[in-house]
This record gives structure tokens, sequence and C-alpha cells, in this order.
């Protein structure tokens, strides 16, 4: 091997990350050529340079810096209307034996896209942060004991410490897009500001994951009809499972019992499975697909605020007489609650599609 | 059923506790700060980068499920967080690279100078320092990031493949790249020695 061939691989050599022919060939031919061995040792020592690189010293600024971010990320995406219900485990063994098969339904992460491509930066290629389905337990915390469920409504974040019994999963990030010279960090084109003293307003987008993240979710639903020799205790037999999840109404003429279940998407197969087990039948899918439409419209109307957001703490950032000051901040507030109505509408639309009803009819039997 | 502090942590961080999840990253920091450091080259960078990072990692908790040890799980993370950075450098055509950065840099630099030199050997270590992580910041983004993943982090070819998608041999080419920039620029800048040559001798003239 010429050293032309050899040079190629000095890099791979010095890592021992060569086959066991190229290995051969380049040793033979370092013993004999001293300008590819002096190369070897150049190359040695650049390494070895790069890798001596001390240890830089974190900033003085990072860890408050840090904690402030921490602290002030929204609280997580709770329903309002999650019903009350306990959390129930079907026994182990009744929920192997069952089917679960809700067409286009993915259990447990219907909240969840996939994980975390993460680009920073433009519209179109925003970062898909894992999105947790804060409202309803992940799979793996499901069973903790001294779960309550958890409170509609509550702004957790950073107190949360104070509620440990509610199961809340952290909140989501998702960076503002970054067009016009924004630097997409969470900093404004002046310079930071959230971790100032005397806090600015933070990011209306930071809680909110986009709707192109719920692309391939389904609202769930499913029908079960069963005809049954005492639709009078079945009915009570899921009334019990379900608890407040589950309302019911009786034709008092046929004596048919209609109950619709409700369940947060991530329990539905699993409440699925029960009815099916419980009445022998199986159940008829009645998803449908999610109305991305409304998402969008208050996910831009939340962009735009956002971006009035950014350049109103910027404008802002440039002030220095108190007046002004005041003004911009009555501004920024009513941008807040702009924003916060947009978003609470945007989590009603979302919860509303996290949510399934099971529909279940059941007849008497009708002995002839 | 005893559980390890970490898993613990993790449980609570789960939950939204701040304070959990800043004591599971705790002995974290510096290490993801650097890694940050190397590849963006400035401190106003690394640190928007590391606590990005660190955010993530946060809002994602969720996915953690315990398969892998939680530093991993981080540090697959803080190279996304770094190379989302960087692509996003490159879209922005900015330069992070100036006078005041580097000045900066040293002011730090000395502060972490091995104090058993003396202070001339210090100052000399830290010029060092600062010239090398500058030729590191001039490689192309694709080289640099390779170059970092390994000769900093330590990371296998295959691990360097997996986490940036390519394939070994372009682990490899890169890498030799990076490495032979660095060794012309570091020659420039007299920072290695040449070999003694050995002259007239047959058979091994250097360590294998």
């Amino acid at each position: 091997m010429n050293c032309d061939g050899v040079r190629g691989l000095l890099s791979a050599y010095v890592d021992g990350e060569l086959s066991a022919g190229e290995l051969l060939r380049v040793e033979q031919h370092l013993r004999r050529c001293h300008w590819c061995a002096d190369e070897v040792d150049a190359l040695r020592q650049t390494i070895s340079l790069v890798a001596s690189l001390d240890e830089v010293a974190l900033p003085p600024a990072f860890h408050a810096q840090l904690h402030q971010r921490l602290v002030a990320m929204a609280p997580p995406v709770m329903t309002a209307r999650r019903p009350a219900f306990r959390r129930w485990t079907v026994p182990a063994a009744a929920a192997a034996a069952l089917v679960i098969g809700v067409a286009g339904l993915n259990q447990f992460n219907l909240l969840a896209p996939q994980p975390p491509v993460a680009q920073v930066g433009t519209v179109e290629g925003n970062s898909q942060l894992a999105m947790n389905p804060t409202h309803v337990e992940n799979p793996v915390t499901a069973q903790e004991p001294g779960d309550t469920d958890a409170e509609p409504n509550s702004q957790q974040g950073g107190t949360s410490k104070e509620n440990d019994q509610t199961a809340i999963t952290p909140p989501i990030v998702v960076e503002p897009p970054v067009e016009n010279g924004g630097e997409g960090r969470s900093t404004t084109p002046l310079g930071p500001t959230s971790n100032e003293p005397g806090i600015q307003t933070a990011s209306f987008v930071a809680d909110i994951a986009e709707p192109a993240s719920y692309k391939s979710a389904r609202q769930p639903g499913a029908q079960v009809e069963a005809a049954v020799a005492e639709p009078a205790s079945l009915a009570l037999a899921l009334r019990n499972h379900f608890g407040e999840a589950a309302s019911e109404s009786v034709d008092p003429a046929t004596g048919t019992i209609r109950l619709q279940v409700s369940l947060p998407a991530s329990d539905f197969a699993t409440g699925l499975a029960f009815v099916e087990g419980q009445t022998g039948q199986k159940g008829t899918d009645t998803s449908v697909a999610l109305d991305l439409a409304q998402l969008d419209k208050i996910y831009e109307e939340l962009m735009t605020l956002e971006q009035k957001r950014q350049d109103a703490e910027a404008r802002k950032a440039g002030l220095t007489d108190q007046a002004s000051i005041t003004l911009a901040e009555q501004e920024l507030k009513q941008l807040e609650q702009k924003a916060a109505e947009a978003q609470e509408n945007y989590r009603k639309l979302v919860d509303l599609s996290a949510t399934g009803t099971i529909d279940v009819t059941l007849k008497p039997l009708t002995a002839r | 059923m005893s559980k390890s502090l970490d898993e613990l942590l993790v449980e609570r961080a789960k939950k939204g506790e701040v304070e959990a999840f800043e004591q599971l990253i705790s002995q974290h920091q510096k290490t993801v700060y650097n890694i940050a450091y190397r590849l963006t080259g400035n401190h106003e960078d690394a640190s928007d980068v590391a606590q990005e990072a660190f955010i993530r990692a946060y809002s994602s908790l969720a996915d953690f499920r315990g398969d892998s040890s939680f530093a991993t799980w981080l540090y697959r993370i803080v190279n996304n967080a770094c190379l989302d950075e960087l692509r996003k450098r490159k879209r922005q055509r900015l330069t992070y690279i100036d006078e005041a950065v580097t000045l900066d840099d040293g002011e730090m630099g000395r502060q972490i100078a091995d104090t058993a030199d003396g202070p001339e050997q210090a100052l000399e270590r830290v010029e060092v320092q600062r010239a090398v992580q500058e030729s590191i910041n001039q490689l192309d983004d694709e080289y640099r990031v390779v170059l970092v993943m390994r000769d900093i982090q330590g990371h296998s070819y295959n691990e360097i493949a997996d986490a940036l998608g390519i394939n070994l041999g372009t682990v490899k080419s890169r890498l030799n790249r990076a490495r032979n920039a660095l060794k012309e620029k570091f020659g420039s800048l007299e920072l290695l020695t040449p070999r003694v040559v050995y002259s007239g001798r047959r058979g091994r003239s250097h360590e294998l």
C-alpha cells in the first residue's frame, strides 16, 4: 500500500478501528515509511491536544437561569372536564384474554407524538417534542400507591412539590417559530428577558403542542349492544366499575338500559375491553378523526399573539421612563389575557378530542 | 423493592417537581455545558443550548422509561439540542466567533488553569487551549460534531454513526478530515512537536 492509500486510514488506525486486513497493510507500510509515521505522530498529538481541553466552568448564572426557566414552564395541559373516576386495574388474566382493537387508537399515546425530532426554528420544522398525556396517567406511573385523581384546572408548574398526590407529568415546551430575525431562543432579539428580575411575560406557546402533533390522533368512540337476561344488574356492574364516568338512562317501556361511559383516550381501550368482557359482545368502532382545522386556527392566533408579545417585550426592554414602561406593561397584560383565552379554547378542544364515549345498550332478552 | 436514588428522583420529577429534576441533573450540568461549549464554540450559545437540552429533558421525562440510564438518555437529548443549534445557525448564517467571545473564554480559562503550574505556564496553557478551541470552531459543522463526539466525548465510531444517523464510512472520513484540518492548523500555530527522525535505521521507528 502506498502513502496515499494509507493516509486516509491513519485516523481509524490511531483509534483501532481498522479491519484486520487494513491493519496489516497499514502497519507494514508504517514500518517502511517515516513520513507516514510522522503523520501518525502528528495525528496523535492533535488528538491529544483536543482531548486535553480543560473542562470549562459553568457560568455563574447558569443554575439560576435554568431554575427560572424550569419553574416558569407553564403547567401541563390539563383537562377541565375529566370525570373523577377511579383508576381501576383490569385483572391481568382478563386483560390478556380480551381483544383490544379500536381502530386507529394508540392506547397510551393519543396525545404523544413520536420521539422528539428536535428541530427548533422554523414553523414547519417545529419541534415535535413528546407531549405527555398529562391529564391521564402514563401507564408506567399509573399504579403508584396514593395516587388520586388529578385535579382539574390546577395550576401546578413549580409549586407541584406541594401537591405530591397529583400526577402531573412535566410540561411541554415548544419553541416559537423563528422567522423574522428572531433568534429562536427564549430571548428577544435585544437580549435575554426571562432571566431578569421582575420577570416579564412567558411565552404564550410554551405549553401548547402544535396541531400537527395530533395528526395521527383520533377521538375514540365505540358502541356495544347486547341482549342480556338482566340488563339492570349488568348496568349496575358497569356503573360500579366506571363510577361517575358512566351515566345511565332507562327506557321503561322496553326495559332497555343505555349507558354512556366517558373515558380519557389512554383509558379507552381498557375500558372498552371491560365492557366487552362483561357483555360478551364486541364493540363497533365509532372513532372519528380529529378536526384539526379548529386547532390550527387557534394555534395561529396564539402564534400571532406570541409574536406581538415578543415585539412588545423588545420595545419595553428599550424603554427608560416609567410612564412608557407602565404603558408597555399594560399592553403586555392585554396580550396575556387574549392569549389565556386562546389557550383555554385550545385546551378545551384538545380535551374534547382526548375523551371518547362508549355507548352501551343493554336490551332484555325476550323470552318467548 | 428498593429503588436507586435516580429512579426515585425521576419519579418525582415526572410529577413536575422541579427540585427533583434539578437534583437529577446536578451531576451532569457541567459536562453538558462543556459538550455544548465545545460544539458551539462560545459561552453564550453553550449556555442557551445546555439549558435548552435540560428543558427538553424535563418536558419529555414521561418518555423516559428507564431502559437506559438517565445519563445516556440525557446525553442523547443534549446531542440533539447541540445539533439543532448548529443547523439553526447555518440557516441564520450568524457567526459566533468573535474577539469579544474568545476574550471571555480566556477569562474563564484562567479560572480553571492548573494552579500547580507557575503563572507563566498557566498563561501559556490558557493560550494553547484558546487556540485549540478556536481551531475547532473553524471546522465545518459536520466535521466538528464528529470530532467533538470522538475526541472530547469519547464515543465509539458506532455510537457516533447511530447518534448522527450516518454510516460508519462517513464517520471515518469526517473524522479523518477534521483531525487533518486541525493538524494543519496546529502545525501552523506551532503547537506540534516534530518527531525525532531515525535516519538510516531499519525496522520500527515508532511505537505502534
